[in-house]
């Protein structure tokens, strides 16, 4: 939904940024870490994901 | 979801498998919105992280080892602690067997596979692939030699 608002196309969004972008899309809240403590590694990758420099939001505010 | 992507789903989870990605589970699901996607359970998610897990996918589609009926921006990845996997756990075991109802009578009906939610999911009993193990069956094996398989597959994706 929010590509779509900002009118970007999956096929725009350079390759190597992609596996980024899936994890930051197909979050929801089944993939909460209710139990379970989340892995460091997870949390950290997730992080990263969102807001590294290789991350979704720096790829956005580039554009 | 059509036979033939049922087909290509299961050849995708084996393809990826043989390759090196220990896959746990897999299925197809509905997402509460609508969209259908391919749900991979895998242990290592949760020793690797989602992104180095997704490279893997991208690559093997670009690379043209994975079937091009599956678009890996529709195939997601859980890990064994998310709510997602604890639910399917505690959940009666699902078979992707044809329901047979037993009519008065004695004869037998084939009735529609049943649906299942899984936290906002729902997933038909013939759009298993793989049925996940509990964790604890998971847990008790070694994760060495999987990730030993995941470094050769990485390796391969990037040689290629």
């Amino acid at each position: 939904v929010l590509l779509n608002l900002a009118d970007i196309e999956k096929a725009d969004i350079p390759p190597h940024l992609r596996p980024q972008f899936k994890t930051v899309l197909q979050w929801d809240p089944s993939h909460r870490y209710a139990a379970a403590r989340m892995p460091r590694v997870l949390a950290v990758e997730m992080y990263e994901a969102a807001f590294g420099q290789e991350g979704v939001v720096m790829w956005l505010r580039s554009l | 979801v059509s036979a033939a992507r049922l087909h290509a789903g299961q050849e995708y989870v084996d393809t990826l498998d043989r390759l090196g990605m220990a896959i746990d589970g897999a299925m197809w699901a509905v997402s509460a919105n609508g969209r259908v996607e391919l749900l991979l359970v895998s242990r290592l998610v949760d020793r690797l992280g989602p992104n180095v897990i997704h490279r893997a996918p991208f690559k093997a589609y670009e690379l043209a080892k994975t079937p091009r009926m599956i678009d890996p921006w529709d195939v997601t990845v859980f890990g064994l602690g998310t709510r997602f996997k604890k639910v399917i756990d505690s959940s009666p075991i699902i078979s992707a067997a044809p329901v047979v109802m037993t009519m008065l009578g004695g004869h037998k009906v084939l009735g529609d596979p049943a649906w299942m939610p899984f936290e906002g999911w729902r997933v038909r009993g013939d759009w298993m692939i793989r049925l996940p193990p509990r964790n604890v069956e998971i847990q008790a094996q070694s994760t060495q030699a999987q990730l030993r398989r995941w470094q050769r597959f990485e390796e391969h994706l990037q040689a290629a």
